[in-house]
């Protein structure tokens, strides 16, 4: 028995509603014509980032301190690095609320943390919930990059290939 | 009340999560499922369908691990022996 695989072309692939995707999570499948598939995608994404920055604070997605888990957060794109920007601007410049000092450390010997500083649960959840809108973003960006334009209809084959015929 | 009240939405870390942060699992499993089925859900009119029963399953399969390591930890590793 002999099983044949289609093999996506490279013209199969769509970058720009990639890049579309990353800038915004959903607007990939958005501008490909797959409307109602992009704004679920978006729901879903925007449900686990403002949940993960409201139970958190914006502290929860910091560039400098936590840079492991800004790389899977920087998977929702520009809004990732906006609210690390708001980050730094509000809380860290003490703007937002008075800055505490901290007990010396070896490397810094006057250590301060804004008074709204995220501790514990709320810091723990809030950066866990951003870092998994964006590793889901990423899952949605790797759709957009295959998925067919205006197939939302389509009930079986997600690929572009496969929408149009292809044997998978 | 007040710690509520004196609040600062998004700038400031919400009150009290020490004590409901269990409840998260909620906003989780729904945000998780609603992306998930966006992109796997072949016929989106089952998507609503598909979002529910997912989130369930989540949030059922996590009760069921806190329960099972409730269990293990608080019941059956305190009848092993103590040497």
């Amino acid at each position: 028995m002999t099983t044949e695989t289609a093999h996506p072309d490279l013209r199969d692939f769509r970058p720009l509603a990639a890049l579309l995707g990353w800038i915004f999570p959903g607007l990939g499948h958005i501008a490909s014509g797959n409307i109602r598939r992009g704004f679920y995608a978006m729901a879903g994404v925007l449900t686990l980032f403002f949940t993960g920055v409201l139970v958190g604070g914006i502290d929860c997605i910091d560039r400098k301190e936590d840079f492991l888990w800004f790389c899977g957060q920087a998977g929702c794109g520009p809004i990732t690095f906006a609210t690390s920007a708001a980050n730094d601007a509000f809380l860290k410049s003490g703007a937002a609320a008075p800055m505490i000092a901290l007990p010396p450390a070896q490397a810094n010997p006057s250590p301060e943390a804004s008074a709204f500083k995220g501790l514990a649960h709320a810091n723990e959840f809030g950066t866990f919930l951003v870092f998994l809108a964006g590793l889901m973003n990423i899952c949605v960006v790797l759709d957009a990059l295959v998925r067919a334009p205006r197939s939302d209809g389509v009930s079986s084959g997600r690929r572009a290939v496969d929408a149009a015929g292809g044997v998978a | 009340m007040s710690t509520v009240l004196a609040w600062s939405p998004f700038l400031q870390p919400a009150p009290g999560v020490q004590h409901w942060w269990w409840l998260l699992v909620i906003p989780m499993a729904l945000g998780v499922s609603l992306s998930y089925k966006a992109i796997r859900t072949g016929d989106l009119r089952k998507f609503p369908r598909d979002v529910t029963v997912m989130a369930i399953q989540i949030v059922a399969l996590m009760v069921g691990i806190a329960i099972g390591l409730y269990i293990l930890v608080l019941v059956l590793l305190p009848l092993l022996p103590a040497e």
